[in-house]
């Protein structure tokens, strides 16, 4: 039975969770299920939607049309979602390099004989940093970030083909 | 001298610079080799507008995280070879379950000396198995992972491929070439071509 120590604990607690009250602790309890940021569009952003403007006229060139400079913005939209989901996936493997790091799961200075770790080439800038390979978890979550990549490429993918069927009709070629 | 021209040929439109600011470059990676690689692609494609840049520099991109994955490929197989090999050992020696289990991890241990690893072949010899044998079995335990960055680089060459198709496809729809330029370039070509026959058809033609 709820005797009324509880009841009053009970409500002592309640009033004690109800979650963040400050705006700035709203703000940052808003970013609780934040992941990566990657289901958001870039035009939802301000900043990033100028970034797309002036990267759509870049590409367009003066005197662009409105067709083709409605093109070129999905282009270039496209082209910055995939700049903003290579820096997440850099950002992923770094963190987990660090992660590593502080482990003390790194191999760099182990001989391996029969294979050589710098056979591809990449060379290590910082030899302190040793040899991390990805982890399944890492190798995961980065196979999740596919969709949104696949989906950048073929946004990007349909407004080329779009250009370039404009620039052949334009240019009478084919 | 030719190496200023080549900085020249490879720098970035500034227009496009601030977009290109974060390569694909990990922690630890060289910040040299990627610019090398970048390089050699922007000198094979000579991208020639602002629409070209950005595939080449994604190409370049692409091939760079194809390199970095080829890379975690190998080292997921180096890290694990420790573990493969004590495996193999244990597998194959003939002594009681508990002193095997240390004998493997001592001469696992060992694997990395000169007379450690040929003791290491030596023995894997005798089992009919070669020093790969390792490798295979540090593949092995890695393979979901291996599984993973394969078709990371599966999808990584298949996109590698799709842009090199839309850029030659850009080049052919002469993309930004207004009808103008289109006409001023048909004209520089045709203005090479002699419009005179030579003498000795002219005189032979009916």
């Amino acid at each position: 039975m709820t005797t009324d120590r509880m009841i009053a604990a009970n409500r002592r607690n309640g009033r004690r969770g109800r979650g963040p009250r400050t705006a700035a602790g709203k703000a940052a309890s808003s970013r609780n299920s934040l992941r990566h940021g990657l289901a958001i569009s870039l035009l939802d952003e301000p900043a990033a939607c100028a970034k797309v403007e002036s990267l759509a006229q870049a590409i367009a060139g003066a005197g662009a049309d409105n067709a083709r400079l409605s093109l070129a913005r999905i282009f270039a939209e496209a082209q910055l979602d995939l700049a903003r989901i290579q820096a997440v996936k850099v950002g992923m493997m770094d963190a987990h390099l660090e992660a590593s790091a502080s482990e003390g799961t790194t191999c760099g200075g182990e001989v391996t004989p029969n294979l050589q770790n710098d056979e591809a080439g990449l060379g290590n800038d910082d030899p302190s940093t040793g040899t991390v390979p990805p982890s399944i978890e890492l190798l995961r979550q980065l196979l999740r970030l596919e969709r949104y990549e696949s989906s950048a490429i073929a946004r990007r993918r349909r407004a080329i083909r779009a250009l370039c069927c404009a620039a052949t009709a334009m240019n009478g070629i084919g | 001298m030719q190496e200023v021209e080549n900085k020249t040929k490879c720098a970035v439109p500034a227009e496009l610079v601030s977009f290109f600011a974060h390569p694909p470059i990990r922690t630890g990676e060289n910040r040299h080799a990627y610019e090398q690689v970048r390089n050699g692609v922007i000198e094979s494609f000579e991208p020639g507008n602002q629409f070209e840049w950005l595939l080449v520099l994604d190409l370049a991109n692409l091939t760079w995280e194809i390199r970095s994955l080829g890379k975690d490929k190998a080292d997921l197989v180096s890290l694990t070879r420790k573990e493969a090999l004590r495996m193999i050992l244990e597998a194959h020696l003939d002594d009681e379950p508990q002193e095997r289990r240390s004998t493997a991890r001592d001469r696992t241990a060992n694997y990395v000396t000169k007379e450690g690893r040929e003791w290491v072949i030596d023995f894997l010899g005798k089992h009919g198995l070669k020093e790969d044998a390792i490798a295979a079995q540090a593949a092995a335990l890695r393979l979901p992972e291996l599984e993973i960055v394969d078709r990371q680089l599966a999808r990584a060459r298949l996109s590698r491929m799709a842009i090199v198709r839309d850029f030659f496809e850009h080049r052919v729809a002469g993309f930004w070439k207004r009808p103008d330029e289109v006409l001023a370039i048909v004209d520089v070509k045709a203005s090479v071509v002699p419009l005179d026959q030579p003498a000795d058809q002219s005189t032979s033609a009916p």
